[in-house]
């Protein structure tokens, strides 16, 4: 349950962030998340929804992009999705792989409004 | 309306601090070790063992990390190597800043490996860097072959597997090749070491596997 913490995360560096933009007003926060991360979305939005209650960051919606685990064969050199943490090749079975993608834990993308 | 991309790591505060632990302990020629696992499954048993065998050769610290009580950091004390407990107060997993601040405590001098026992977890632990070279995951044979499938990115993280409790394969259904192959298929550079802290079987490996990567004593 380390969610919260990394809610409070990225609250601190989105407020940051919007400091450099105000008045303008976060309406949304694309996080990028990789399918290897130990997180759980919903966990992570509703610890989000409990920090932000009654701050500037109330209106902001928390989206989450899942990444997928992919890799590359260093054999075959075929790309591919990894699924089940199975790190072998599907179409050589060989393990020597480069992991591409799946690890990323990122705030990808802040949406501002105008304030009126 | 207006939209920027940022691509900002949500744990790039945590990733400085580890470099700062990797900076320290390079510069003074430590090798840190970060051993993750379940609850019980003999993580400070394993160190103890390790630490009266290693001792008079390496010198060697620990860092113990739990939710609550200095109950590790005292068995570990008795073994007269140095020793700080962090206690997480209900925290899942020991971050960088904790690990920076128990370092800066301790007299390293002289030091050459540094344990770091985690809070007991499989989950959480794995998604953070403490500055250390290897993350260690310990699996003992009563939790069940089952274990990596289960906790796949602790043994994804991992550069080693210690086996524990071997002593009690003959009273369990614990199938030791199906476990190897789990794990292998979530890591394949995984190196394994089966032992029992408990009798000292299967020690002698991983003592010259931790023996082979360090200084010793002068």
């Amino acid at each position: 349950m380390h969610e919260t913490g990394l809610a409070q995360e990225i609250v601190n560096i989105v407020e940051e962030i919007a400091r450099q933009h105000s008045p303008k007003q976060v309406i949304r926060i694309t996080l990028n998340i990789g399918e290897m991360v130990a997180v759980v979305p919903d966990m992570l939005k509703f610890a989000f929804q409990a920090i932000v209650e009654n701050t500037p960051l109330n209106n902001a919606r928390l989206e989450v992009q899942i990444i997928p685990v992919t890799a590359v064969c260093n054999k075959c050199r075929k790309s591919f999705h990894i699924s089940q943490f199975e790190f072998s090749c599907p179409y050589c079975s060989s393990v020597d792989l480069t992991v591409r993608s799946g690890d990323e834990f990122l705030i990808k993308e802040l949406e501002f409004k105008e304030c009126p | 309306m207006s939209v920027i991309t940022i691509e900002r790591k949500i744990l790039k505060k945590n990733d400085q601090f580890a470099m700062e632990v990797r900076d320290f302990c390079a510069k003074h020629n430590i090798l840190v070790l970060n051993l993750l696992s379940s609850p019980g499954s003999g993580k400070t048993t394993i160190l103890e063992k390790t630490l009266a065998r290693i001792k008079t050769r390496v010198n060697v610290a620990v860092i113990e990390g739990d939710v609550q009580t200095d109950q590790d950091a005292v068995r570990i004390a008795r073994q007269n190597v140095p020793v700080v407990q962090i206690v997480t107060n209900g925290g899942c997993h020991l971050d960088a800043a904790l690990v920076l601040d128990a370092v800066s405590k301790m007299d390293l001098s002289g030091v050459r490996l540094l344990f770091i026992e985690n809070v007991g977890n499989l989950v959480c632990p794995s998604g953070f860097d403490l500055g250390e070279h290897h993350k260690i995951v310990i699996a003992s044979t009563a939790e069940g072959d089952d274990k990596p499938l289960k906790y796949p990115k602790t043994f994804r993280v991992s550069d080693v597997c210690l086996i524990n409790k071997i002593d009690l394969l003959p009273y369990l259904n614990f199938d030791v090749p199906a476990f190897l192959a789990n794990a292998k298929k979530i890591n394949p550079d995984l190196t394994f070491f089966q032992i029992s802290a408990q009798s000292g079987e299967g020690l002698d490996p991983w003592i010259a596997w931790l023996e082979s990567r360090v200084e010793p004593k002068q």
